[in-house]
């Protein structure tokens, strides 16, 4: 039987704070119910304690949570991935990258690497075909292409901006958070030691016209057919139209 | 002779009910100024500066496309490149393939790569990734860069993998002693000392470019190796048309504000020119476009390289949606209106026939 691994994380809300369900995560759970059906999937989380936000998570669909729990100040990853080399899953859904920390998105090829499977970044969607699963990934800028092939993969899941789904109570209470323990034989990795400190405001860079920020002096005054050829030919010129 | 040194030595005491006294400005003109550390003295631009051994290398994976020359994520990834390197080092800038011959050759010199690296191998990401490590061994390059955007970021952190190591992502801040990054969305940041793969993401600012040419040297990295995706089918690249991209993914945008009444008009142009629709507030607070077309600080941030604005002022909220783009241009009745100041080009006269005559100049064109 085939079976899906979702790994979930703790959001952050990046106006208040507040812990939230990261969003690459509820559309990572969306689509692996969607193809896999709500008893197949199961989501799986390594942290020392658990969040509110986890019972979230089981109320967009999933069945169980397995919560590994690790200690204080460990590093969560090796844990991780021992237990997803015992679980053997098909496919490993993860967000691409975490609302907290660091974000670097490494997890996902961690995962591949522990499951020596292929990894597949910017996900946008997933559908099964048989024993085949077809995913879209996104290429930046809109651009999109098809990739088919079989299990077992690691999808890395972009998050979607707009509008977070809202978790059901029916499913919050039917769902249930599996407790274990980090297994024995991954020696315990402390993770490095970080030298945070509070955002300083740093430049970005920014794009200044080119009319004169005196107002009024920079503006060309045209008959609507110029001004067309103007416009026209400032898109051409910059190879913005063809 | 001795008596000699020890006037030189010591200087001559004061006449007996003199106030010894320092006189600061005497001693700051005799103080001997240190040389400004210039590594290259600004030379004409004709003149090409060739380094053969670099004390370090600091290599820049170019993923952009080169329709046109450079694109600008890849400059300012050579010029961050640059500065890293510093005066003895060397910038190898690793390109799939090279875009448009001479010109780019030219450009790639001039945005300061000392080796141009053809990257052979075939277009995945792993494929890229192992390549990409290989190059980095030959050199011993300290740093590979990337653009931190979807197919640039995929590469670099498989190839962070391979490394053995975490990528510094978002990075705010970058010195060959430490690199900063975003820590919890940006709320705080975090000091290291710089790994192997650093991705700069599209926002991050650049000391300005040097104005030198460097020599950009082509070097074809042979017996590129071949990683492939087992039992995986990959399709082509689609572009979808604009009218169906959600409006932050766009790459050029036309947007209406208050001074569009022909709204026909408006989406026939937009059309013909494969642009995004985006509107002010107000326009989509009168129902004249859907709210997710709204642009500004309560709508849609844009990423887009162009922005054709009709008809809009450009109120700051406004405006702040539009920072990221590269060109704008305004058409607008009022001289004097805000947006203005952030346009490239600023055309006063009247949407909607500048609109009519842009469409019968683009069916024209198209025949």
């Amino acid at each position: 039987m085939a079976k899906a691994v979702v790994l979930l994380s703790v959001g952050r809300n990046p106006v208040s704070g507040r812990a939230r369900m990261a969003r690459a995560e509820t559309r990572a759970i969306e689509m692996a119910v969607a193809s896999f059906g709500r008893e197949d999937v199961f989501g799986l989380h390594a942290s020392p304690e658990i969040s509110p936000v986890l019972r979230e998570y089981l109320g967009l669909g999933l069945a169980c949570i397995e919560h590994v729990q690790t200690r204080p100040g460990e590093d969560a990853l090796p844990s991780l991935m021992e237990r997803l080399r015992q679980i053997g899953p098909d496919l490993v859904f993860c967000g691409q990258a975490a609302e907290t920390g660091r974000a670097s998105g490494i997890v996902a090829y961690a995962c591949a690497d522990a499951l020596q499977s292929p990894v597949i970044a910017n996900v946008l969607s997933v559908t099964r075909e048989g024993n085949d699963f077809l995913v879209v990934q996104g290429m930046g800028k809109g651009r999109h292409r098809q990739l088919r092939g079989p299990s077992p993969v690691v999808l890395a899941v972009d998050a979607v901006q707009d509008g977070a789904p809202i978790p059901s109570m029916a499913n919050i209470r039917a769902g249930r958070i599996d407790v274990t323990h980090a297994a024995g034989n991954v020696a315990p990795t402390t993770s490095p030691a970080l030298d945070v400190r509070p955002a300083r405001v740093r430049p970005k860079k920014s794009f200044r016209g080119t009319s004169s920020t005196t107002r009024g002096s920079g503006v060309e005054h045209l008959d609507p057919e110029s001004a067309a050829e103007r416009i026209l030919d400032y898109l051409r010129i910059n190879n913005i139209i063809q | 002779m001795s008596g000699n040194q020890r006037e030189a030595d010591f200087a001559p005491l004061p006449a007996p009910g003199t106030i010894l006294r320092r006189n600061p400005r005497d001693e700051r003109s005799q103080r001997r100024r240190a040389p400004i550390q210039t590594h290259a003295p600004r030379r004409a631009l004709d003149e090409v500066l060739i380094i053969e051994d670099a004390e370090i290398w600091i290599a820049a994976f170019l993923a952009g496309e080169g329709e046109g020359g450079l694109a600008l994520a890849d400059r300012d990834l050579l010029t961050a490149a640059r500065s890293l390197a510093g005066p003895k080092g060397g910038v190898l800038a690793i390109v799939r393939d090279m875009p448009d011959g001479v010109s780019s050759a030219k450009e790639l010199a001039m945005a300061g790569a000392d080796r141009v690296i053809l990257l052979g191998g075939a277009d995945t990401p792993d494929c890229q990734a192992e390549n990409i490590g290989k190059v980095a061994g030959d050199f011993g390059a300290r740093h590979v860069l990337f653009t931190e955007d979807a197919v640039s970021g995929d590469v670099a952190r498989r190839l962070a993998m391979r490394f053995n190591e975490t990528p510094a992502s978002r990075v705010r801040h970058l010195t060959q002693q430490a690199v900063i990054c975003e820590f919890d969305g940006g709320t705080r940041e975090v000091h290291m000392s710089p790994p192997r793969v650093i991705l700069l993401p599209p926002d991050y600012t650049n000391a300005a470019a040097e104005a030198r040419l460097r020599e950009a040297r082509v070097v074809r990295h042979v017996d590129p190796v071949q990683v492939d995706l087992p039992g995986w089918s990959i399709g082509q690249v689609i572009t979808p048309p604009a009218s169906s991209m959600p409006l932050r993914e766009a790459d050029f945008v036309v947007s209406a504000g208050a001074g569009v009444s022909d709204w026909t008009r408006f989406r026939m142009l937009a059309s013909h020119l494969n642009a995004a629709i985006g509107g002010s507030r107000v326009v989509c607070d009168q129902g004249d476009l859907p709210r997710d077309r709204q642009v500004g600080a309560s709508g849609v941030q844009v990423d887009a390289r162009a922005y054709l604005a009709f008809g809009i002022s450009g109120a700051p909220q406004h405006l702040e949606g539009i920072q990221a783009c590269q060109h704008v241009i305004s058409v607008n009745t009022d001289p004097k209106a805000n947006i203005v100041s952030r346009a490239n080009l600023a055309i006063c006269a009247d949407a909607q026939a500048v609109m009519g005559a842009m469409i019968g100049k683009l069916e024209a064109a198209n025949g």
